[in-house]
């Protein structure tokens, strides 16, 4: 048979998504994983094999990732099969994406023995995949409800029986491997054991094969509980076969001490228990790190088990994370007295035992005493870990020893250039107690170091400066103390809530600092890394302006800004009905879209005719539309997007934070505030009233102040909502005590539940 | 004239006894009914024993999460459950569906019509394959002021996929229950109150983040105006809450004042709080030395006292009580008698 056209076309046939992977967790384990940013990303010539754990390389892919790649060593192997007769994207083909029809005609075209023998066995192993997708473990809205054991136990039977008929050793090994697979998918633990023991053993299985079936032995015994053997495998796995190191690793999991005890008696040389040390240092570090400088000192493992101590101590220290969740935001008042949410964080974790025995001092110690003690090549990065340690847990006259001895021991070999850089910046900052013109001249020198600004991949993969981050977090921190808000703001956005309270005074000195013309170099160090520019200030000025009602104000500014870009609202700001309905608002045909700006000048016309106009009933009208254009831009209306500027969306983080904290209503921000209130649409609304003298309108009027007063009541309460406070707003009792024989009373009737049952009281 | 004793009895004293007996007796007890949360459905014959002794009527079935996965960007099912035992209990079965509540977040009407019609037909399959006649269907999703509207375009949507005849309920928090008006009132035609995990974490001794009855008192008047009809769900679990470095870290599910006597590594620190002496493996996860331990259960004389609470406050009409959840693990802190009178708090 001639395997080269064929192939072409088969490949082009079944060229689908290649989801087939032969990995699977083996002990359905999972592990925590630290998955935020470090700034200790020091560089070793061994991390790169360990890459997999490092913080900064998590990947949601790390049950497939390993240091090599099997498809790739088992095409290898299949290659050698085939005398390299056909080309490795055939073999691939073959082994992971041939469908079963397509295998089945390459089977009838094929002549040669091997080559049959060979297509037989991509067919059962096509067969048996297709077996193992049905698995109800995995994820998908199609239903497998169970495994079907009696297609499994087939399968199984026929992999046995072409295991003893095999001709060569090569397909033995394959039909005794996925015979053991298939065992394992089927749950069939004791006889997976079994068949590895009985059989596995005497066929001497090399390459990929060895460990792939060692990895569902121990997976097997685990099942058995048998943890302290199989977690022995693993780590034999996890040192042996880079393919599955990772897989192996996270496999690797003692259920007790004494299983962990009885793992490492199995050990047959120090080597071995590096291995598992190392693996337990996952959990311990510290402890795992005691370990294998007892055995062998210049193991290649101590570096990494460093690295992760200082990562947990990162991770615990808080201080680095700060893009977390709201437990530890902070704002500010006008004299610079910091609140900070340790009351929150309290109401929610602490407790005086809290913080008493803590693990980072104990981590802190331990590395400085053994960065004192240690004398191996990798003496350096103990001194640079020591002196991080120390600047995380404020010790800064420990720090600075620590950074000296890491200059003096750095050489071309270790280059912990930048590391030094990085630590050495840390330490100024973190030991300037005032910041002024000198100390902000030396800062925008530091800060634009290349160490400082070397940029990370984060967990999702983008790259983030966290290291520059960090040190303006921290000088942000120092201006927060010496009551400079602005500043503080433009170093770091991060938890401080600059624009919370005093929001359009605040506006307006950032507009002021970002129109000067006479930069310093740290000033405009400062406005070219704010997150905002001016216009977006003065939008957010304009807006401000707008939920205080000072149209005029805030259109005359808005005509300034340039570049301004008009957004159109969804709907029509100035229509309302008994009950709101957004949505249908939007829907409606609408002759004129508002943007901020015509809404604006509505405002001021309405304003203005208001004013001027002698009719009353038209003045009422004009009353009503305009309490309707307030009402609508509030929260409760349809206008909602003329809140829209950087403002609105911090209001929206912090109200997340305040939500998620559970957190009264006197934590809001100043511009939520202004947002959700509708007290002058009720005035206006009052108006209206007052100048008609038609009692439907009246009715209408009536309606509208209740529904402002409803807003006001959400806006406002803590307490209970019990029903019958809901329902006696004043305007519900003077709609029913005077507009009862109007037709729109009954239209509220009719549309809302809340003031029927009112109603019927 | 001569009575005919027969004749009295039959004529008077007979329907006299039935009237006065259907008056007093005809008593309508509040359906009994356990959550079922693990993933592969096989009950123990302690669990089955409890379920017909207690004449328990419902089961409440966990079928699966919905969670978002980062991988395909998308959100899917997980934990979906698994039958080893051939034969369902001869009660009436709530499929039940776990949601993120994350999963909300920024969702558009039509994400949440897709995900309700995949959920609606994933359910639908499972009962297909077990012939469950489902009469109600829960989702059970803390959702927020911010997740509000896109879950219950969610369940609105859910609804107009089932048929009528179904009901749709959700599970509800405290707070949910105490501000309606802000966290809104789902569009479902019933409601089942969690009276569990109410508190913070917190390792002082007398706090209980499971069952928190001086936090519950605040919450307890709210109930009796809450519009929807409302079933209640009690706890019988126990956990034990780690914390490391100032921080929770984690819970153990299967931790409880048994599993410390076995625990040379641990010291205690007060009734029910530990520190780890030295750095120790329990059910493979690794305690850190210094790591506080603290257990936190529920004990029946609680539970008690959560039903009193509980039943002067809710409407009492045509509600289930549940007890979250059937496994036998709980039964030895609370025995079948502690269970019983705790439903009859409720008849």
């Amino acid at each position: 048979m001639r395997w080269k056209p064929f192939l072409i076309i088969l490949i082009s046939l079944t060229l689908l998504p290649c989801s087939y992977t032969e990995l699977k967790s083996c002990t359905d384990g999972y592990d925590n994983v630290i998955e935020d940013i470090t700034l200790f990303d020091v560089q070793h010539p061994t991390f790169d094999i360990f890459k997999v754990f490092l913080p900064n390389m998590f990947d949601n892919g790390i049950f497939q990732y390993g240091r090599d790649n099997e498809d790739s060593l088992n095409t290898l192997e299949w290659s050698k099969y085939f005398k390299n007769k056909i080309t490795t994207d055939s073999i691939q083909a073959l082994l992971y994406s041939a469908s079963l029809p397509d295998l089945n005609n390459l089977l009838l075209n094929s002549k040669a023995k091997s080559n049959k023998a060979a297509i037989e066995y991509f067919i059962l192993l096509r067969d048996s995949t297709t077996q193992y997708k049905r698995d109800p473990d995995t994820y998908s809205w199609e239903y497998h409800p169970n495994l079907d054991s009696s297609q499994y136990l087939a399968t199984i039977s026929l992999c046995k029986k072409r295991f003893y008929d095999a001709g060569n050793n090569f397909l033995k090994q394959r039909y005794g491997y996925l015979t053991l697979r298939l065992l394992r998918f089927n749950c069939q633990y004791d006889e997976c054991i079994d068949w590895y023991k009985s059989n596995l053993s005497s066929v001497h299985l090399e390459g990929t094969l060895k460990y792939r079936s060692l990895q569902y032995y121990a997976g097997a015994l685990y099942h058995k509980e048998k943890y302290a053997e199989a977690n022995y495998y693993f780590s034999r796995i996890f040192d042996e076969y880079p393919a599955r190191a990772g897989q192996a690793a996270f496999d690797f999991r003692p259920n007790t001490m004494n299983d962990w005890n009885a793992t490492i008696a199995l050990a047959k040389n120090n080597h071995e228990k590096e291995v598992l040390y190392f693996l337990f240092g996952r959990s311990d570090p510290m402890q795992a790190l005691k370990n294998t400088i007892a055995i062998n000192p210049n193991s290649i493992y101590i570096p990494f088990l460093l690295k992760r101590l200082v990562n947990n101590v990162e991770d615990a220290s808080r201080e680095v994370y700060r893009t977390g969740p709201a437990i530890n935001f902070s704002w500010y008042d006008e004299n610079g007295t910091t609140y900070n949410s340790d009351s929150c964080y309290a109401c929610i974790y602490g407790s005086s035992l809290m913080g008493k025995q803590d693990n980072t001092e104990v981590a802190r110690q331990f590395v400085n005493e053994t960065a004192l003690e240690f004398s191996t090549r990798d003496k350096a990065l103990w001194t640079a870990a020591a002196a991080y340690l120390n600047l995380l847990l404020n010790k800064n006259q420990d720090a600075y020893t620590m950074i000296q001895r890491t200059i003096a021991l750095n050489n071309k070999t270790n280059n912990l250039d930048d590391e030094i850089k990085i630590l050495q910046t840390i330490y100024t900052i973190k030991t300037t107690k005032i910041i002024d013109e000198k100390t902000e001249e030396v800062f925008s020198e530091i800060i634009s170091s290349p160490a400082i600004n070397k940029k990370h991949d984060n967990e999702y993969g983008s790259p983030i400066n966290s290291v520059n981050a960090y040190c303006m977090q921290l000088i942000s921190d120092t201006y927060v103390r010496q009551g400079d808000s602005l500043k503080a703001e433009l170093c770091s956005r991060t938890n401080h809530l600059y624009y919370k309270n005093n929001t359009r005074v605040r506006l307006e000195r950032m507009k002021d600092f970002l129109s000067k013309k006479d930069f310093t170099a740290w000033e405009r160090y400062l406005s070219q890394s704010y997150s905002y520019n001016l216009n977006d200030i003065l939008e957010s000025i304009v807006t401000v302006k707008l939920y205080e009602h000072k149209f005029e104000d805030a259109l005359k500014l808005l005509n300034k800004i340039e570049s301004y870009n008009p957004q159109e609202l969804y709907g029509d700001p100035f229509i309302i009905h008994i009950i709101d309905c957004h949505d249908c608002d939007f829907e409606l045909p609408q002759k004129i879209k508002y943007t901020k700006k015509t809404f604006l000048e509505k405002m001021i016309t309405l304003s203005n005719l208001i004013e001027t106009d002698k009719n009353l009933k038209k003045k009422s009208e004009f009353c009503f539309e305009y309490a309707n254009g307030l009402y609508n831009m509030s929260y409760a209306g349809n206008a909602r997007l003329l809140s829209e500027c950087l403002i609105t969306n911090m209001a929206n983080e912090d109200d997340y934070f305040i939500e998620e904290l559970n957190l009264s209503a006197d934590f809001r921000s100043d511009f939520w505030k202004l947002y959700n209130d509708c007290s002058e649409a009720e005035k206006w609304y009052a108006k209206a009233l007052y100048y008609s003298s038609d009692n439907e309108f009246k009715a209408k009027c009536t309606w509208m102040i209740a529904k402002c007063q409803l807003q006001k009541f959400y806006t406002n309460t803590t307490n209970p909502i019990t029903g019958s406070e809901v329902y006696e707003f004043d305007a519900y009792k003077t709609l029913k005590a005077a507009y009862s024989n109007t037709d729109y009373y009954k239209s509220v009737i009719k549309e809302c539940e809340y003031f029927r049952d009112f109603a019927l009281k | 004239m001569k009575f005919n004793l027969k004749v009295i009895v039959q004529t008077f004293i007979l329907p006299v006894f039935f009237l006065i007996s259907n008056s007093c007796f005809n008593r309508i007890d509040s359906p009994r009914a356990f959550y079922f949360w693990r993933s592969s459905f096989a009950l123990t014959s302690e669990e089955s024993k409890m379920l017909s002794t207690l004449k328990v009527n419902k089961l409440y079935l966990h079928f699966f999460d919905i969670k978002y996965d980062e991988n395909t960007k998308t959100e899917i099912p997980h934990a979906v459950i698994k039958f080893k035992d051939d034969t369902l209990p001869l009660v009436e079965i709530i499929p039940v569906v776990y949601i993120e509540n994350s999963i909300f977040k920024n969702k558009t009407d039509s994400a949440c019509r897709i995900l309700a019609s995949k959920t609606i037909e994933l359910i639908n399959k499972i009962c297909s394959y077990k012939k469950i006649t489902p009469k109600e269907i829960q989702f059970d999703c803390d959702w927020t002021e911010s997740t509000k509207l896109a879950y219950f375009k969610f369940l609105t949507t859910a609804k107009e996929f089932l048929p009528q005849k179904i009901q749709l309920s959700v599970t509800l928090r405290l707070h949910q229950i105490k501000f309606p008006l802000m966290t809104g009132i789902p569009p479902v035609d019933r409601g089942t109150l969690m009276f569990y995990n109410m508190g913070n974490f917190n390792p002082a001794e007398s706090d209980n983040s499971i069952l928190n009855l001086n936090q519950a008192n605040n919450y307890i008047n709210s109930l009796k105006d809450y519009p929807l009809a409302l079933d209640i769900a009690l706890p019988l679990y126990s956990w034990a809450v780690v914390f490391r470095n100032g921080k929770p870290i984690d819970i153990l599910h299967e931790f409880d004042g048994n599993s410390v006597s076995s625990l040379p590594e641990l010291k205690a620190l007060n009734k029910n709080v530990f520190t780890a002496k030295t750095g120790f493996y329990f059910n493979s996860v690794y305690i850190q030395q210094n790591d506080i331990i603290k257990i936190e259960e529920i004990l029946s004389a609680q539970l008690q006292q959560a039903a009193e609470m509980l039943s002067g406050n809710i409407k009492k009409e045509n509600r289930t009580i549940i007890f979250f959840d059937l496994n036998e693990k709980t039964f030895n802190r609370i025995g079948r008698h502690e269970m019983e009178t705790v439903f009859n708090n409720f008849n």
